[in-house]
């Protein structure tokens, strides 16, 4: 059996190859579509058109100064946005490419220029899409990252509990629970959740983007901006956690059951080890490899937002930029949040295989 | 051992029979009888609303015309069994009338329709309207329309006439035929005879002894009375509703605040700081224009004194003359060849004090009424009367008469905006939903066990090309394709089928993202039992492929595919609920457009709008979830084996 | 001879389903000696398994004790407390070899921390102590002791099963139950494995109860033999006479169907019929539907258990 550090290293340089490959690939169709460079030639356009318009408001100027002038900022702004490089020649699209897949594997996305898209974080375009990202970004994982992660931290300590107690009472709940949830659209128990609590009892705002400058700031204020974030996120995340608990329960029970009828399960209570042995080593460890899974996948999915719901509680979150960027069109920014997916899928899957080789002896013998 | 029968009779029982064993088994599981029972409720549902659904209905759900007489935005009327009073939805349509009347020598027949409107809770009806088609008499050639009466005999005995409107011939021209349908409106409402039949009714006077004894004043005060309560009815009650409050309290006030008075006053005192040290004036002129100022100021100087004791009568009549000797001083100043800019003070001033008696006579600033009106309750006998000039008059005519007083609760399931009938709509989601659910369903289902079958059995290329076909198909992320699909969608299709249309592609779209997962099991089920000895014993025995598929693969497929297409029934109805809630309109009347429709005008606080649909969707998802589950554990022990 | 190791009194296994209660084990009484071993034999589903899960308290449910009580060095064990019965009885008095030793081994464990963990846990040894112990075991079942660092899936199923036996004999227990351990072994390791058992019984004096379906390995190692029928025990005496002079038509059955290598030629018998339905067993005698000497006295009444001559039981009208 090969060491398991030499099937690690393998298998992360594996991993990082093919995410290169894949930033390569979109980059080419990006570039090669030619969808990028009309962005990047009307940013050019509305940029130069601004400053030109600045100076006609300042005073009388004359015509062929401003028709000067504008050539110069065009090539200005074209270098800028990397349609031509020093010499003034157009950069052709393969070497665009190049340029882009370059400047993605460093996470520099670029700017984007669409309102809808800059409006989340809440500012003005042009913005830096890392930017953008960036600070969108700790709005979802405070919902529903936090959410899926006390969900399976909840199913993982609830779910052996209801699996041996298979047929009582607290297990028929369960799979109802479940069922019902699974049958539920999650955005639809958001308006449920809405109406309950935001207009019948009043207990929570309606306008959930004003949770935006406490994100923002928060290192400004610590304290404070917390209160203030857990005031927004509480409808939000309750609503979430609720909904996707029903999931993990019953999941987690149905793995469990699967382990629990396993012959050495019986054997292993038939040599007179106790229960919570039982549990830890003859359920949960072998368990654990599914169970690691679908935790560290789903967090990992987490990162996407939900857009319709997040749409319905007008978050400012992933799901929301992700729809924006969709409907605007805005393809600087679907590119980046593509690249981010798969990135923190790839990463996933690599933090997965460590750990596989390290709980599953079966694995490392590949 | 009994005797087999051949032929395709037999085989059709033996299904039957299967079905009939295998819904036996659902219903002896717990899920599965609930599942049963929801899908019955269901396809009831989807066949009532499949036999009464009309093609016009699908494309003009949304327009308001459909919905014209009913209420808005109002919840369903069994809520006032459960202690929540609104005020009561009528819509009425009388075809003869309860009173004919005719004067053959007045030339005059009146026909009269009847109707009672109680109203018996504190907040009035959202609005009231009457509709009538007249038919044209004629008498001799002559053609005779009538005259449409409203009046309403109110619960404090009040009767009013809020309309009073002769029908236009129109283009009509034949005798006995019906005249375009006449709706009251509020341009046509009578609101200045409303309010003089209150303020008679309820005697709101003027309390004379704030106004005065001149009788000018008192009718201007009674002008500013009359002006608030009709602007109160206009705007509060939205004119109509006028018909169904009456004034508890209707009285004014004399605003006591002196303010502009003693502005004016300092301008006043200033002036004649200013003319007294004047020099280079003759003194006759001098001392005229000081008295007159001087004579100004006490004026004014008693009002502001006086004001808490003060009639209207009193502030008009120092208004008046203290304009009066500024008008004199500012005369004397002319002549005095006062300079301009003292003149121009002067003319500001008396200004400043007519802008003051204007406002005392034509606006509340002075006199303020004070009211407060409340809903009355009780019986409204509203009596349409349709009065034409002739001579002859039949007895009967062929007039509709339709009374619609839009109240505050309405039918099963309340009402949208435009006062869609939440009920109809969620009604006619039901067969469009399980349309889409199980077309989608179906046909990915169909797909799938048949690529899969054919990637399995015959492997080499074409299992290959379905293998990564499906592999890249799952690397796709879903939603957000439906996303840009939809929205596309919206753009691309026009006409009378656009929505029909978007639904497809819908469903093309998720067959297509569909087909894939169960395409893999059905594979992996068909490469095992490929290598069962039967099989390979059926191959020996000379059966082609074809004959291996359909009776060997297949049947063992089969019952993994139900399962698997009744599960996935739930997403399509799910999928296009979602993409409409988004706001990616199709313009069917679907569950998901309900509520989409109720989140674009923001109303989370509407929960008959919101709760309905979204149970619906919630509980026909649950039917299938339920049955799958049931189908499941029917399944399970052979999935064993595979 | 004092009182028996393990004495089974009219124990009844229902299972509650929801399609009736399974009676799989009927009111069987059974007795076990020091030093003794005891065949069960009888069909799939006859109940053996049953009765064996009975033994050691671990009835799935929806299955429970439903009557009857055992007894085990003199200690009624059916009264005892969960706690108590796995403290002192499991591993420590009775263990159990189980059927398809596949999987009665936990997949992420060495084989040496499995044998070592019975080893820590009731006798408190350390984990040096437990793992040197368990290398003798391998040693005992014939396995390289340098197979402690392997995983159970690095081992052939003979050598699985062997592990399992190794496992069952850690505590010493005075009692071993064997559920088929030969089932789904080839034939040379499944007479190593009765060499490996017979060994045991000798050299260590352990009281073996096994249960087979396969009557000639039974005769291999078994003392005294019981037939068991639907749930119930039609016959029941030392192996010797049960297989020379078998009494009751069942028996008669199955022996007659095993094919012999030295004798007279004769035809094979089989039984016909099949086995009954658990739920609603045939009235009276519940071999009656298959038996060639049904009588009407068969259909109405189950027939008593009488010694038909010392140390053999019988269950049948044709000698009541």
């Amino acid at each position: 059996m090969p060491r398991a550090e030499i099937v690690i290293l393998r298998r992360g340089i594996i991993l990082a190859v093919s995410f290169v490959i894949i930033v390569i690939v979109i980059a080419a169709i990006v570039e090669g579509s030619g969808y990028s460079m009309k962005i990047y030639e009307a940013l050019v356009r509305e940029a130069v058109n601004a400053e030109i318009m600045a100076l006609r408001r300042g005073g009388n100027i004359s015509e062929i100064y401003i028709t000067q002038l504008r050539e110069n900022l065009t090539k200005y702004y074209q270098k800028v946005y990397g349609l031509i490089d020093d010499q003034g020649n157009i950069i052709p699209p393969y070497m665009r490419m190049w340029n882009l897949a370059w400047r993605t594997l460093k996470f520099d996305f670029g700017k984007t220029g669409t309102y809808s898209v800059a409006n989340i974080v809440p500012t003005v375009p042009p913005v830096d899409v890392l930017y953008v990202i960036a600070s969108v970004l700790p709005r979802t994982i405070a919902v529903v990252t936090v959410g899926e992660l006390i969900a399976a931290l909840l199913g993982v300590k609830l779910g052996p509990r209801i699996a041996y107690r298979h047929g009582s009472l607290i297990d028929k709940f369960v799979v109802t629970y479940a069922a019902l949830m699974n049958a539920v659209p999650l955005w639809w128990l958001a308006m449920v959740f809405i109406y309950i609590f935001s207009y019948r009892l009043n207990w929570f705002p309606r306008n959930l983007r004003a949770v935006a400058p406490a994100f923002a700031n928060f290192w400004a204020n610590p304290l404070q901006n917390l209160i203030s974030i857990l005031y927004y996120i509480t409808l939000p995340l309750m609503v979430f956690l609720i909904w996707v608990l029903g999931g993990w329960l019953y999941g987690f029970r149905a793995m469990l059951l699967r382990v629990i009828r396993e012959d050495f399960v019986m054997a292993a209570k038939a040599r007179g080890i106790p229960e919570g042995d039982i549990t830890k080593k003859y359920v949960l460890r072998p368990s654990l490899a599914p169970v690691l899974t679908s935790i560290i996948l789903a967090l990992a999915g987490s990162i996407g937002g939900m857009i319709i719901t997040e749409s319905i509680f007008d978050w400012p979150g992933m799901g929301t930029l992700y729809y924006e960027a969709i409907t605007a069109p805005d393809p600087v920014v679907i590119m980046a949040l593509m690249v981010v997916y798969v990135l923190v899928y790839l990463a996933a899957r690599f933090i997965l295989e460590i750990l596989y080789i390290v709980i599953d002896p079966r694995v490392r013998a590949r | 051992m009994p005797s087999k029968k051949r032929g395709p009779e037999s085989r059709l029982i033996k299904f039957l029979r299967g079905v009939k064993t295998a819904i036996g088994e659902i219903w002896r599981e717990t899920p599965g009888k609930v599942g049963l029972f929801l899908l019955i409720f269901l396809v009831a549902l989807a066949v009532l609303a499949a036999v009464s659904i009309t093609p016009e209905f699908l494309r003009e759900w949304e327009s308001t015309s459909l919905w014209e007489d009913n209420p808005i935005v109002v919840p369903p009327c069994w809520i006032n069994k459960l202690g929540f009073k609104t005020p009561q939805t009528a819509q009425i349509y009388i075809y003869t009338p309860s009173i004919v009347s005719t004067n053959a020598t007045r030339k005059q027949a009146n026909y009269t329709y009847t109707y009672t409107y109680t109203l018996d809770t504190n907040t009035p009806p959202q609005d009231i309207y009457i509709k009538v088609k007249a038919p044209l008499l004629c008498e001799n050639e002559t053609l005779r329309n009538p005259l449409l009466l409203i009046s309403i005999e109110r619960p404090d005995g009040l009767v009013v006439i809020p309309w009073r409107i002769p029908l236009s011939i129109g283009n009509v021209t034949t005798c006995g035929a019906l005249l375009p349908e006449q709706k009251t409106t509020k341009e046509l409402f009578d609101i200045s005879g409303v309010v003089t039949s209150l303020m008679t009714h309820y005697n709101i006077s003027l309390p004379l002894e704030l106004i005065g004894e001149n009788k000018t004043y008192q009718t201007y005060a009674t002008a500013i009375l009359r002006s608030a309560i009709k602007s109160e009815l206009e705007n509060r009650y939205m004119t109509i509703l006028s018909l169904f409050v009456y004034p508890e309290y209707a009285s004014i006030t004399l605003n006591r605040d002196t303010s502009d008075l003693e502005a004016i006053r300092k301008s006043i005192l200033n002036l004649n700081d200013t003319i007294s040290s004047l020099t280079n004036i003759s003194e006759t002129y001098k001392i005229r224009i000081i008295n007159s100022l001087t004579l100004a100021y006490n004026n004014l100087t008693w009002l502001i004194e006086n004001i808490n004791t003060v009639t209207y009568t009193d502030y008009l009549n120092t208004l008046y003359n203290v304009s009066g000797e500024l008008a004199n001083a500012q005369k004397w100043a002319t002549l005095a060849k006062l300079p301009a800019d003292i003149r121009n003070t002067i003319g500001d001033v008396v200004g400043k004090v007519q802008k003051l008696i204007e406002a005392a006579i034509m606006t509340d600033k002075v006199v303020k009424p004070v009211l407060r009106f409340n809903t009355l309750q009780g019986d409204y006998r509203i009596n349409v009367t349709l009065t034409y000039v002739i001579r002859e008059a039949p007895e009967s005519i062929s007039a509709v008469v339709g009374i619609i007083v839009k109240g505050g609760c309405y039918g099963l399931l309340g009402t949208a905006d435009k006062g869609i009938d939440l009920a109809k709509v969620i009604l006619y989601g039901t067969p469009i939903a399980l349309a889409i659910g199980l077309v989608t369903a179906t046909t990915s289902v169909f797909i799938g066990v048949f690529a899969g079958i054919i990637s399995g059995y015959y492997g080499g290329f074409i299992d290959e090309f379905i293998q990564r076909t499906v592999d890249i198909l799952g690397n796709i992320p879903f939603l957000p394709v439906m996303i840009i699909i939809g929205s596309i969608a919206q753009t691309m299709f026009a006409g009378p089928m656009k929505s029909l249309y978007i639904i497809l592609l819908y469903m093309v779209i998720l067959i297509v993202f569909g087909w894939g997962g169960l395409a893999i099991t059905v594979r992996a089920m068909t490469l095992s039992i490929k290598e069962e000895p039967y099989i390979e014993a059926a191959r020996a025995l000379g059966a082609s492929n074809r004959r291996i598929i359909f009776k060997h693969i297949f049947p063992q497929v089969l019952m993994y595919a139900t399962a698997s297409l009744v599960f996935s029934v739930p997403n399509a109805i799910l999928t296009e609920a979602g993409l409409s809630v988004l706001g990616i309109r199709h313009g069917w009347p679907t569950w998901g457009s309900v509520l989409a429709s109720a989140r674009a005008e923001n109303r989370f606080d509407v929960w008959w709008w919101i709760f309905p649909p979204g149970i619906m969707i919630s509980l026909t998802s649950l039917t299938f979830v339920l049955l799958g589950l049931a189908i499941e554990r029917i399944v399970e022990p052979r999935l064993r084996t595979l | 001879m004092s009182e028996p190791l393990l004495q089974v009194k009219n124990v009844k296994t229902y299972f509650y389903t929801m399609r009736g209660v399974v009676k799989a084990v009927d009111d069987v009484s059974i007795e076990v000696n020091k030093g003794e071993s005891l065949g069960l034999a009888g069909e799939s589903g006859c109940g053996k398994s049953t009765l064996a899960f009975t033994i050691i308290r671990l009835v799935p449910p929806p299955g429970r004790i439903a009557g009857g009580s055992m007894f085990f060095q003199g200690v009624d064990i059916t009264k005892m407390s969960e706690e108590e019965f796995r403290k002192k009885i499991r591993w420590k008095g009775i263990s159990m070899i189980f059927q398809g030793a596949m999987n009665a081994l936990n997949p992420v464990y060495t084989v040496g921390d499995q044998l070592a963990e019975v080893l820590i846990l009731h006798k408190n040894y350390t984990k040096k102590e437990a793992l040197a112990e368990a290398a003798k075991l391998l040693q005992m079942v014939g396995i390289d002791p340098r197979r402690l660092k392997s995983y159970p899936f690095e081992l052939s199923g003979g050598m699985k099963q062997r592990v399992v036996i190794a496992m069952a004999l850690a505590l010493n227990p005075p009692l071993v139950i064997a559920d088929e351990p030969t089932t789904a072994l080839d034939v040379v390791v499944q007479a190593q494995i009765m060499n490996l058992l017979k060994k045991l019984k000798r050299e260590l004096g352990t009281s073996i109860i096994l249960i087979s379906h396969d009557l000639s390995l039974i005769a291999e190692l078994a003392d005294k033999t019981a037939i068991m029928y639907a749930g119930k025990i039609v016959e029941y005496g030392l192996s010797d006479n049960v297989y020379k002079t078998p009494k009751h038509p069942y028996t008669q059955g199955l022996l007659g169907s095993i094919p012999r290598l030295r004798g007279e030629i004769r035809d094979l018998t089989w039984i016909p019929g099949i086995p009954p339905d658990l739920i609603k067993p045939p009235p009276g005698c519940r071999f009656h539907p298959r038996c060639k000497y049904a009588t009407e006295k068969c259909k109405k009444q189950e027939p008593p258990i009488i010694e038909i001559e010392k140390g053999h039981y019988v269950a049948c009208w044709l000698y009541a």
